[in-house]
């Protein structure tokens, strides 16, 4: 033989019982006899034990035959789609896929959609009135904050107090080369709580600036 | 085997089913005759209610759809039979090939499903025949139930199962061996 399987082995890999052969031209023997004879019928009783539910045969006929006889209902259903395709897209389809796989680019280029302008409507005033609102609250909002901010109480009393009453108090207290500070614009790196300040008045007298 | 005058029946059974304009009425009268034989007959084999209730309706919706292009070459009780095991066989299959089970863990499948059933007592023979029943594979079970619980005639089970008189009856003796031997274990 020319063929691959002539190398392969033609053993069975199947196990037999011990001694089945041996034993089966008498097993055989014996069981043709018995079947020679009278078919002998055990007495074991025919009753089947299972349990039916209650009233399950009378129901089952009326069961089956509205099942079979049914209309199917799905038969009366329209088979066209409702929805529609561009004229022509199927036939471009295939070549705007091929320029697209080429290209490297799996996307299909969507058509952008065009939206006219002067055709606008407002489909919801609810919402366009509430935007409104919201966007006035973070404009006073920011107002207040930003615009509008309210000076603590001391720095507002020190507004009317003359800047030479100001140097002597930092002079007198904190022991500071004022012209010296003021020069070099070093006013701002004083760490002077207004409160001191204003104490300093209080005690020393108010001069108002007008 | 049904009676002659059974068999008589069963052909007109068939021609009002062929007319439409009894065909329903024809239906309703077979179902009614062969329900419960029918039956019993898929149950014996899955044990489940339900499941052998599902399997029955199967039965009676392939019968609903060919009984037109019967040709009443065998008679109508064999060909209900074979449908019946037919659809009891395929669905054991699918069960087994859904749930992966092996030879053995088949039969363990079995004993669950009996031990599991309403009003079991393994001290009561009905159940104990049950049990030892479903220690044979299907085909025999099969051959055993048609003769010893329908009484079959092997004439009608070849038609039923498509296996020669001769083999169903060495079956059939071999069936009653493993039951007999399984009984007096217990």
């Amino acid at each position: 033989m020319g063929s691959f399987l002539a190398d392969y082995s033609r053993k069975m890999p199947y196990s037999v019982p011990d001694s089945f052969f041996a034993g089966l031209a008498d097993n055989l023997q014996e069981t043709i006899k018995e079947l020679s004879e009278p078919e002998i019928v055990p007495a074991w009783g025919k009753k089947m034990p299972y349990a039916v539910p209650g009233g399950y045969f009378e129901a089952l006929v009326g069961d089956i035959v509205s099942s079979v006889t049914s209309v199917d209902l799905s038969a009366t259903f329209p088979k066209g789609s409702p929805l529609g395709v561009p004229v022509g897209y199927f036939e471009s389809l295939p070549e705007k896929m091929l320029l697209a796989a080429k290209a490297g680019d799996t996307r299909v280029k969507k058509i952008p959609k065009i939206i006219p302008l002067g055709r606008q409507t407002v489909r919801n005033p609810i919402r366009w009135a509430a935007a409104a609102v919201m966007l006035m609250c973070i404009g006073l909002g920011s107002y207040e904050t930003f615009y509008n901010r309210q000076l603590p109480k001391h720095e507002k009393m020190l507004a009317s107090v003359s800047n030479n009453d100001i140097q002597d108090y930092l002079q007198h207290t904190y022991r500071l080369d004022v012209g010296r500070i003021v020069g070099n614009n070093e006013i701002n790196d004083l760490q002077v709580d207004p409160k001191d300040i204003v104490q300093y008045l209080n005690e020393t007298g108010w001069d108002q600036v007008e | 085997m049904p009676d002659p005058p059974d068999q008589l029946d069963d052909h007109i059974l068939v021609a009002s089913f062929k007319n439409e304009q009894s065909k329903e009425a024809a239906f309703t009268k077979l179902v009614r005759k062969y329900q419960e034989r029918l039956y019993w007959h898929i149950r014996r084999m899955v044990v489940e209610h339900e499941d052998t209730n599902d399997i029955l309706q199967n039965v009676f919706i392939k019968v609903w759809k060919n009984l037109g292009e019967f040709r009443e070459e065998s008679n109508l009780y064999t060909w209900l039979y074979r449908i019946g095991t037919n659809e009891a066989l395929t669905w054991i299959e699918q069960q087994k090939r859904r749930t992966s089970v092996s030879i053995n863990e088949n039969e363990d499948l079995y004993a669950e499903r009996l031990t599991a059933q309403k009003d079991f007592d393994p001290g009561m023979i009905e159940w104990k025949l049950q049990q030892a029943i479903h220690t044979l594979p299907e085909k025999q079970k099969l051959v055993f139930n048609l003769r010893y619980y329908d009484e079959m005639p092997y004439e009608d089970m070849a038609g039923v199962l498509g296996t020669s008189v001769g083999a169903l009856k060495a079956s059939y003796h071999h069936a009653v061996k493993k039951v007999e031997a399984f009984l007096k274990g217990i």
